[in-house]
C-alpha cells in the first residue's frame, strides 16, 4: 500500500482512499457494508467465504473484495441483484453445513447475516441440512475453549489468528474438502503448544470455538454492560473490554484499533479475572489483637493508624517512618501515597517492588541517555531490523509485546537472544547466545569488540550525539580490546562463532531495538551489564530514531507509572531529584506546605528500609499492594525486620505473606473496581476504568490514605474523583503537563506531553538525550567475576524467573482456576547430567539450601538449563525461592542479586 | 535408518516437508507415518506439531495408521470404475479378507484407493506399492498376489502420428544420457544459449506470425510465451544479489484419463531437462523445480537419475557451457492431491504446505514460490521446446492449425480397441482419432460418446465426431481440449455412473477452503442421487444440478470449484434424455 491517494466508486458513491488499499477494507471503512465471514482487517485476505464478492467494471465475473487491491478510477457494484442472489445461496450452503443449534454465550456473525438475507425462515432455503452426514469432532480438552466442527464455517480466521497475529502456529486442519475440520497439535487441545491465549476465540465468528469459563451463564442478552479498561498484569498495558452481567466479570476480550495490543491478549489477560470474585478478598479491615486479626470498622481502624503513626513520628522523627508504594495501583493511588510519605510521614523512606525489578536498568540509562523509561514504541518490536532481546522471557512475561516482534520475525526481521536458559524465544532467535549465570558484561564487551573490529560503528553518531565523542570511543575501544571472541568464549561459555554471528547481526541492522529484563538487571553487576548494553547501542547508533533504541519490558501493570508520580526515595515526581530545590518550591506551593516541610535527602530504597526495619531505625510501615514477604530477597531476614516493627499497616486485595505481619490490614479496591490510570512499559498513559463494585468496605487505596492522612491533621487534598488527582499529577510532573482524563479517553498519549498541544512522544531522543548537556555518555565496563561462586559446598548456581500463566507473587494469579489448569505447583529445573549424577527422577522432592535458608521443591529434568545451573520459577509460597536469595546490592542501583545463589541439592 | 538419521539428510527447510514425510513412510516397516515422527519433523523443521500434522492428513498417500508391507491402490477413476473396478475391490477385499484401509492380519497387504493413476488405458488398474497393474482381472490378481511382478508396455508408431516430443521414445534407453546425447540430445540448449533471452521468448510468443504460438499443454492453453514474458520482466526487478527467480515444472498429472507426462518422464526425461533449462535461460531463472506426481514411482526414479547425470555431465549447476548461465533442479514429490496441480496450489505444496490455492493476483510470475517471480509449465509444454529451438518456430508452426501449432499428445482409453498414447498434429478429427489410432470403439458395440481433458473437462457425442481436435477448434463446439485426454465410451456404460464417479473425484478432491467448491461437490453428489431417486423430479432436478454448477463456476475460488459445470453441463446437453430415463 502506498500513500497516493484515488478515486473510486462503489455503487455509484464516490469514495477516497489509498492506492492498493483492500477493495474489502476501503469498503467497510466508507460505511459500505459489504457482507464477509473470513476476513478480518487484523489478518491477511483469504477469499475463502466469497460473500463479499463484487463485480468491477472491466473485469470478468464476480470478484471478492477482499481479494483486489484499489486503482484509481476503479468501478464497483457491490450489491445488485444477481450478486445478492449470489450470497444468499452460499449463505444457504454454509447454513447447511452448519450446526444452527447455539446457546447465546456468543455473537454470531453468520446468524445475523442469514436474518439478513430472510434464511432463517426455513422457507427461504434451498438445502436440507447436510452437516449431520458429516463427520463432526468437539475438542473439549483445553482449559479455556473448545472448539465444535459442526459450528465452523472454515473461515481460517483461527488459524490466522494464532499464525498471523500471536505467532504460535498452533492450529491447523485436517482433512480436506468437506470433511477438514480444525486441530490443535496432533489433534488434541490440551497436548497441543497452545498456551490459552484465546485469540483463536475472539476472532471466531461463529462460536465454533468458544472460551469455557463462564459459558454456563454468560448469555449475550443478559450483558449489563461492556467496561473498557487496561489489564492488571504485566506492563504492557492492554486494552480489554469486561464484559459485566449481574454484577459480574464474565468475559474479557482485547480491543482493536487501539494501542498498545490492537486486540490482542494473553492467557492472563483473557481468563485471569475471576480473582477478583474471590472469595478470599479482604472486605473489612483487620486489627491484630492477641496475636489474632479481627474485624473492625474503617474508624476504628483508621484511628488506631493515625494514633500510632503520629506517636512514632513525635518519639524517633520523620525517618523512622517509611513506606512501600505498589506497581498495581494506579498514578493516582501513587501520587498521592508519596505525597501522604512526604507531607503526612515526613520523609523520602519510600519505594517499591521496582527496586527488585529495572533499578539496575534505570541507574544506568539515566545515566547515560538521561532517561530510564523505554526509549520506543511496542510496535518498533515489529518494525525493526533486528531484535537483541537480553534476559528477558519475553514469550512468558510480557506475552503481548512478543507477539509484535515474532510479527516482525515472520517478515525477515531478526532476532538475537542472549539468555542461560532455554525459552520460548529461542525457537524463532537467529542466534541465542547461552552465556553462563553472571558473565553479562564479559560477552557485551565481546560483542562490542566484534563490532568495533569489524567497523560497524558509526562515527557520525558518536561524534555529534556521544560526549566527548571518538575520544570516549577511543577509551572504550581500548578497554574492550582484551574482550576477543575466543577470551570471551572461555568466560561466558558462548562459541566464538555465535558471538560474531549475533554482532554481525546487530551491527549491520539498518535499525534494531534492544529488550532488556530481570535476567539482566537482577544481578550484582545489573548497572554494568545495562551500560554494556549501551555502549554497543551507542557506538552504533541505534538510538534516536524511529524502529531503534532500547527498552526494558515493564513486570507490573503500573512499575512505569509508579516512579513517573514520585514514588522514589530519590525523585519528586516527573524524575526531579529531591535536591532540586527549585522543584521542591513549586511543589510546595502546589501541596500548599511550607518548602522545610518536604524532604530534600535522599531516602532509604525498597531492601535499605527492610535493613533499617531490622536495626531498629525504622519503626513504623504502610505498606500499599506490595507482598515483599514473598518478592524481597533473603526472606528470614525481612521477616525478622518485619517483626521488630513497632506498627505495620498493610493494604491490599487479599490476605498475603505480608499482611501476616501487619498490625492493621485494610481491604483496597482491585483495578477492575476502580477509575484512574496506569503508565504502560512504552510510556502510555493509560485510563482504568470502574467495572465492578468492590466487595465488603473495601475502598480505594488513595482514599484511604487520605483518610489516615487527616486523622494524622495534615491535609494532602481535597479531592473529589481521580481525574483532579490527575490534574494534579500533570501540574506536578512535567512530563505529564499536557494530559488529562479528556485527553486519553480520546488519544493515545506518550509522555513526555509538555503541553495541551502536544501530542505527545513515540521516540525518546531524536534530537537530543536527556542528560544535562544533551549528549550520551559512554560507560566502559570491565567484566568482575561475581562474588559468589560455586563451592563444593554450595555447587549450584540457582536462576529464577517468571511463568507465562502465574504472576508475581501470584495473590492474583493463583486465584483463577483457569490459569491454576495450565501450571499450578512449583518445580525446579535442573540439567540431565546433574539429574544423573546426584540421581535423582522427574518429580522428586529435592531440598534446595543456599547460604540463607532452604525450600523442598519438585525436580524437573531438562536440557533447557545448562549444567551446574538451576532455574525456579518464584511464583510459589509454598517453594519461596526468595528465602534462598542474597539481600547482597548492586551499589549503583541498590537491586539484589535475585538471579544469582549458590545452592546445593539433595534428595530428601 | 531411524528418523532422526533421515531427517538429517535434509535441509531444515519447511519446503522439503513433503519429500521427508514420503521419505520417514518408505522407511517405516509399516508404510506409515508415526506420531513421533511427525514431531520430531516439527522439530527438526522448527515448526508446530499441527503444521506438520495438517499437511500429514491433507495428502491421501499419507497414512497415520499402520499399513500393509504392500500398499494395494485400487484406481476408482471414472474410466476405472466404467471397467470394473468395483470388482477389483470386491475380489481384493474377498481373497485377503480386509475392508478398504485395513491391514491384513500378517501385515503384508492393505487395500486403499486411488484417483486416476494415469494408467486408463489399461484400466481397471491397481498399484502393488510402487508398480502399477493394469487390465486386471480375477486371475491376475491371484496371481499378482502370489508373485508380484512389473510388467512393461510396448507401443508402436502410427503413421498418422507425428512424433515430435515422443519421438525418442522406445528409441533411446531413458536411464542413458549418452543414447539421449547421440539421439541429438542438449543440442538445442547449446544453440540456445548463443541466443539472446529475450530473442528466444519472441521465437515461442504468439504475439507474431513469426513465433511458434506455442501454448500449454496442461489444459489452460495459455501463451507460454507471454507467460514467460511476464516472469521475465519481473525477474529483471531482481537486482538483489541473492536474486531468486524460479522455473516450476508441473509434474503432478493428476487430470484423470491423462498420462502424458508420465510417458515423457518415464522415457526420455533429459528432453524434460533440457527443455527446463533453455526455458530458464530465456527468463533469467536460478532454480528449478521439478514436482512430480508422488504416485509416479518410474517418473520419478528415471528423472532423478536423469538430473544426477545432467549435473555430472555439466548440463546442470553453475556456468553451463562455460555460458555464465547457472541452474540447478531440485526434484519434489508430490502427495496424493489433484489440486495441487493447480499452479498456485502447487507452489503451496512446494512451500511444504497444505494445497490450498492461492488467491490471485498477485500472479506468480510476479510473486510465486516463496514470494519470488516464478514461472510454472507443464511437462508436455516444456518438452516441446527443444525442437522448437532445434527446428526453428517457422517449422513448428506449419505444423497443426493455423489457431492450433504444433503437436499433442493424446491419451486414448475406455472402451476402445487400442487405448494409448498418440502423439499427432493439431487438427485431427475426433472421429480419426478413435477410429484410425485407437482402432475404434470395442468390437461389437457402438460409439456414444467422449469425455474430452478429463474429469474437468467436457462430454462429446457422435455428432462432434468430425470435429477437428485443438484450442479454439473445440471451444467453438463448447468443448474443451484440457490435457489431451480422450476417454471413450460404447453403448453399455452408464452415462449416470461415469458422472457420479466424476462428482465424487471432485468432492474427494475439494481443498475445502472456499465455501462454494466445498460444501457445492456435496450438495451436486446429493442432488444426482435424488435425479435417480425422485423420478418425477428429474427435469427440475438435472436443472437444479445444471444451475449449482453454475453457481460454483461464479462464486468459486480456484478452477477446481468451476470445473464440474464442464461435464455437467454437456452430460446434460448430450444424454439429457439417458438421465431422464434412468431406471
Amino acid at each position: 500500500m502506498n500513500n497516493k491517494k484515488v478515486n473510486i466508486s462503489i455503487d455509484g458513491k464516490s469514495i477516497r482512499t489509498y492506492e492498493g488499499d483492500n477493495l474489502l477494507k476501503a469498503s467497510l471503512e466508507n460505511n459500505i457494508d459489504i457482507p464477509n465471514l473470513c476476513y478480518h482487517k487484523n489478518l491477511t485476505p483469504t477469499g475463502a467465504c466469497r460473500l463479499c464478492i463484487t463485480k468491477i467494471k472491466g473485469q470478468k465475473g464476480f470478484v471478492p473484495a477482499c481479494s483486489i487491491n484499489v486503482t484509481d478510477g476503479m468501478e464497483v457494484t457491490a450489491f445488485d441483484e444477481e450478486i445478492e442472489d449470489a450470497r444468499k445461496h452460499t449463505l444457504d450452503y454454509l447454513l447447511s453445513e452448519h450446526n444452527e443449534e447455539g446457546d447465546n454465550s456468543y455473537y454470531d456473525e453468520l446468524k445475523d447475516l442469514i436474518i439478513k438475507y430472510g434464511l432463517d425462515k426455513k422457507e427461504n432455503r434451498k438445502f436440507p441440512p447436510i452437516w449431520k452426514t458429516i463427520k463432526q469432532e468437539k475438542d473439549t480438552s483445553s482449559p479455556v475453549l473448545t472448539y465444535d466442527s459442526s459450528k465452523c464455517i472454515k473461515c481460517f480466521r483461527c488459524i490466522k489468528a494464532c499464525s498471523e497475529i500471536q505467532g504460535k502456529r498452533v492450529l491447523s486442519f485436517t482433512e480436506r474438502g468437506i470433511d477438514s475440520r480444525i486441530i490443535a497439535g496432533l489433534d488434541n487441545w490440551k497436548e497441543s503448544e497452545c498456551d490459552g491465549c484465546g485469540e483463536c476465540v475472539q476472532l471466531c465468528p461463529t462460536g465454533a470455538i468458544v472460551e469455557k469459563p463462564h459459558r454456563n451463564e454468560l448469555r449475550i442478552d443478559k450483558i449489563n454492560k461492556k467496561v473498557r479498561t487496561t489489564c492488571p498484569y504485566c506492563g504492557v498495558g492492554c486494552q480489554l473490554e469486561y464484559w459485566i452481567q449481574n454484577g459480574k466479570i464474565v468475559r474479557s476480550t482485547g480491543i482493536h484499533d487501539v494501542m498498545p495490543n490492537n486486540g490482542r491478549l494473553c492467557v492472563k489477560g483473557r481468563f485471569g479475572y475471576d480473582f477478583i470474585n474471590s472469595k478470599e478478598r479482604l472486605t473489612t479491615p483487620l486489627i491484630k489483637r492477641n496475636g489474632k486479626f479481627e474485624e473492625a470498622d474503617w474508624d476504628e481502624a483508621l484511628n488506631l493508624i493515625a494514633e500510632k503513626f503520629t506517636s512514632i513520628k513525635n518519639k524517633y522523627g520523620s525517618n523512622a517512618l517509611a513506606g512501600y508504594a505498589s506497581a498495581r495501583c494506579t498514578n493516582e493511588d501513587n501520587y498521592i501515597f508519596q505525597k501522604f510519605i512526604r507531607i503526612v510521614f515526613g520523609t523520602n523512606n519510600m519505594d517499591y517492588c521496582t527496586r527488585l525489578c529495572h533499578a539496575s536498568t534505570v541507574t544506568a540509562m539515566l545515566k547515560s541517555i538521561g532517561d530510564g523509561a523505554g526509549s520506543n514504541s511496542i510496535q518498533d518490536f515489529e518494525n525493526t531490523e533486528c531484535t537483541f532481546v537480553t534476559g528477558c522471557n519475553m514469550i512468558e512475561t510480557h506475552p503481548v509485546t512478543a507477539t509484535y516482534l515474532k510479527k516482525g520475525k515472520a517478515k525477515g526481521n531478526k532476532i538475537i537472544l542472549v539468555d542461560p536458559r532455554w525459552t520460548p524465544l529461542v525457537k524463532y532467535a537467529d542466534v541465542w547466545l547461552q552465556a553462563k549465570l553472571g558473565t553479562d558484561v564479559a560477552l557485551q564487551n565481546g560483542l562490542v569488540h566484534v563490532i568495533i573490529n569489524k567497523n560497524f560503528i558509526d562515527k557520525n553518531f558518536i561524534k555529534n550525539r556521544v560526549e566527548r565523542g571518538m575520544e570516549a570511543f577511543g577509551e572504550l575501544k581500548k578497554l574492550v580490546a582484551k574482550y576477543t571472541p575466543e577470551y570471551v568464549e572461555k568466560i561466558t561459555g558462548v562459541a566464538k562463532e555465535k558471538l560474531i554471528k549475533a554482532a554481525e547481526i546487530y551491527g549491520s541492522a539498518k535499525t534494531a531495538v534492544i529488550a532488556t529484563g530481570m535476567g539482566m538487571s537482577q544481578q550484582l553487576t545489573g548497572t554494568y551489564n545495562v551500560y554494556g548494553l549501551l555502549n554497543m547501542m551507542l557506538i552504533t547508533g541505534q538510538i534516536g530514531k524511529d524502529n531503534a533504541g532500547i527498552a526494558p519490558p515493564r513486570g507490573q501493570n503500573n512499575v512505569q507509572g509508579a516512579t513517573d508520580v514520585g514514588c522514589s526515595p530519590i525523585f519528586y515526581p516527573g524524575y526531579i531529584h529531591s535536591n532540586d530545590e527549585e522543584n521542591r518550591k513549586k511543589i510546595a506551593e502546589l501541596w500548599d506546605v511550607r518548602l522545610e516541610d518536604l524532604p530534600s535527602e535522599v531516602g532509604y530504597s525498597t531492601i535499605e528500609i527492610i535493613d533499617a526495619a531490622h536495626r531498629e531505625e525504622i519503626k513504623g510501615m504502610i505498606i500499599m499492594g506490595e507482598n515483599p514477604m514473598h518478592t524481597d530477597p533473603n526472606l528470614n531476614h525481612t521477616g525478622e525486620a518485619f517483626n521488630k516493627l513497632d506498627f505495620l499497616v498493610a493494604i491490599d486485595i487479599f490476605p498475603t505473606l505480608t499482611t501476616e505481619y501487619a498490625d492493621v490490614i485494610l481491604p483496597a479496591s482491585a483495578l477492575a473496581e476502580k477509575n484512574g490510570s496506569v503508565v504502560s512499559s512504552d510510556r502510555r498513559v493509560l485510563k482504568i476504568n470502574k467495572a465492578v463494585d468492590s466487595p465488603g468496605l473495601c475502598k480505594a487505596d488513595w482514599e484511604i490514605l487520605v483518610e489516615i492522612a487527616k486523622r494524622m491533621k495534615i491535609s494532602i487534598g481535597n479531592f473529589k474523583n481521580e481525574s483532579t488527582i490527575f490534574d494534579e499529577i500533570a501540574k506536578a510532573t512535567p512530563i505529564m503537563a499536557g494530559i488529562s482524563y479528556d485527553r486519553i479517553t480520546k488519544e493515545e498519549i506518550q509522555w513526555p506531553c509538555l503541553s495541551k498541544d502536544d501530542p505527545g512522544t513515540a521516540t525518546l531522543f531524536k534530537e537530543k538525550f536527556n542528560t544535562p548537556n544533551g549528549k550520551a555518555v559512554l560507560f566502559p565496563v570491565d567484566y568482575i567475576p561475581q562474588n559468589e561462586q560455586p563451592t563444593r559446598e554450595y555447587p549450584f548456581i540457582l536462576n529464577s524467573g517468571r511463568l507465562l500463566y502465574q504472576y508475581h507473587s501470584a495473590t492474583m494469579s493463583r486465584r483463577n482456576n483457569t490459569l491454576n489448569e495450565f501450571v499450578n505447583k512449583p518445580c525446579v529445573l535442573i540439567n540431565p547430567s546433574d539429574a544423573e549424577n546426584i540421581n535423582i527422577k522427574n518429580d522428586e522432592i529435592l531440598k534446595l539450601t543456599s547460604r540463607q535458608g532452604e525450600i523442598k521443591v519438585a525436580a524437573k529434568i531438562t536440557s533447557g538449563v545448562s549444567t551446574g545451573e538451576l532455574f525456579m520459577a518464584w511464583h510459589f509460597n509454598e517453594a519461596l525461592v526468595n528465602t534462598l536469595t542474597r539481600s547482597e546490592k548492586d551499589p549503583f542501583s541498590k537491586i539484589a542479586a535475585l538471579k544469582y545463589t549458590v545452592c546445593k541439592v539433595e534428595k530428601i | 535408518m531411524n528418523s532422526k538419521e533421515i531427517l538429517k539428510k535434509f535441509a531444515q527447510r519447511k519446503d522439503n516437508l513433503l519429500l521427508i514425510l514420503h521419505e520417514l513412510q518408505n522407511n517405516n516397516p509399516a508404510n506409515y507415518l508415526q506420531e513421533e515422527d511427525l514431531m520430531e519433523t516439527a522439530d527438526y523443521l522448527n515448526s508446530t506439531y499441527a503444521e506438520i500434522y495438517g499437511v500429514a492428513k491433507y495428502y491421501s498417500m499419507f497414512s497415520l495408521t499402520p499399513r500393509g508391507k504392500y500398499v494395494i491402490r485400487v484406481c476408482r477413476s471414472p474410466i476405472c470404475r466404467m471397467k470394473g473396478s468395483k470388482y477389483l475391490l470386491e475380489i481384493l477385499k474377498d481373497k485377503l479378507n480386509i475392508s478398504v484401509n485395513e491391514v491384513t492380519k500378517d501385515g503384508l497387504f492393505s487395500i486403499e484407493t486411488a484417483e486416476c493413476l494415469g494408467h486408463c488405458y489399461e484400466s481397471p488398474v491397481m498399484m502393488i506399492n510402487q508398480a502399477v497393474h493394469g487390465n486386471m482381472d480375477e486371475s491376475k490378481i491371484a496371481n499378482l498376489i502370489n508373485d508380484i511382478k512389473t510388467r512393461h508396455d510396448s507401443i508402436s508408431v502410427s503413421n498418422l502420428e507425428k512424433r515430435v516430443v515422443l519421438k525418442n521414445i522406445g528409441r533411446i534407453d531413458p536411464e542413458n544420457i549418452n543414447d539421449y546425447k547421440t539421439a541429438g540430445g542438449y543440442e538445442a540448449l547449446q544453440s540456445a544459449l548463443q541466443l539472446k533471452p529475450s530473442d528466444i521468448i519472441e521465437e515461442l510468443a504468439s504475439s507474431n506470425f513469426i513465433g511458434a504460438n506455442l501454448k500449454g499443454r496442461g489444459g489452460a492453453g495459455f501463451s507460454t510465451g507471454l507467460k514467460m514474458k511476464f516472469t521475465s520482466s519481473y525477474a529483471e526487478n531482481e537486482t538483489d544479489e541473492n536474486r531468486n527467480v524460479y522455473l516450476v515444472c508441473n509434474a503432478d498429472e493428476g487430470e484423470p484419463g491423462t498420462f502424458k507426462d508420465r510417458v515423457i518422464m518415464e522415457n526420455d526425461p533429459h528432453l524434460l531437462i533440457e527443455g527446463m533449462l533453455i526455458t530458464a535461460y530465456s527468463i533469467g531463472a536460478t532454480k528449478g523445480y521439478l514436482y512430480i506426481r508422488g504416485e509416479y514411482f518410474l517418473s520419478i526414479q528415471r528423472i532423478k537419475k536423469a538430473v544426477s547425470d545432467a549435473y555430472d555431465n555439466g548440463y546442470l549447476g553453475k556456468n553451463i557451457y562455460g555460458s555464465g548461465f547457472s541452474f540447478d533442479i531440485e526434484v519434489r514429490l508430490g502427495a496424493g492431491s489433484y489440486l495441487c496441480g493447480e499452479e498456485l496450489t502447487l507452489l503451496e505444496s512446494l512451500e511444504g504446505k497444505r494445497g490450498y490455492p492461492r488467491i490471485k493476483p498477485p500472479f506468480p510470475a510476479e510473486k510465486g514460490l516463496f514470494n519470488r517471480p516464478t514461472l510454472v509449465n507443464n511437462v508436455e509444454t516444456l518438452a516441446n521446446i527443444p525442437a522448437i529451438i532445434k527446428n526453428g518456430p517457422k517449422w513448428y508452426s506449419k505444423l497443426g492449425t493455423e489457431k492450433s501449432t504444433g503437436t499433442k499428445i493424446f491419451n486414448l482409453s475406455g472402451n476402445i480397441n487400442n487405448p494409448g498414447y498418440y502423439e499427432v498434429e493439431f487438427g485431427i478429427t475426433i472421429r480419426d482419432l478413435i477410429n484410425k489410432l485407437g482402432g475404434g470403439v470395442i468390437d461389437g458395440t457402438e460409439f456414444k460418446g467422449a469425455l474430452l481433458g478429463g474429469a474437468a473437462g467436457t462430454f462429446v457425442d457422435s455428432t462432434l465426431l468430425d470435429t477437428q481436435m485443438g484450442y479454439d477448434e473445440l471451444k467453438e463446439k463448447g468443448a474443451v481440449l484440457g490435457s489431451g485426454a480422450v476417454i471413450v465410451f460404447n453403448n453399455f456404460s452408464d452415462i449416470f455412473d461415469i458422472l457420479k464417479s466424476i462428482l465424487e473425484f471432485f468432492k474427494h478432491e475439494s481443498c475445502g477452503k472456499c465455501a462454494p467448491c466445498r460444501i457445492g461437490c456435496k450438495q451436486l453428489l446429493n442432488i444426482l442421487d435424488d435425479i435417480k431417486n425422485i423420478k418425477e423430479d428429474r427435469e427440475k432436478n438435472i436443472q437444479i444440478l445444471l444451475q449449482e454448477t453454475e453457481y460454483m463456476a461464479k462464486n468459486s475460488l480456484c478452477p477446481l470449484g468451476q470445473s464440474p459445470i464442464m461435464p455437467v453441463k454437456s452430460a446434460i446437453r448430450y444424454f439429457k434424455s439417458e438421465l431422464l430415463n434412468l431406471n
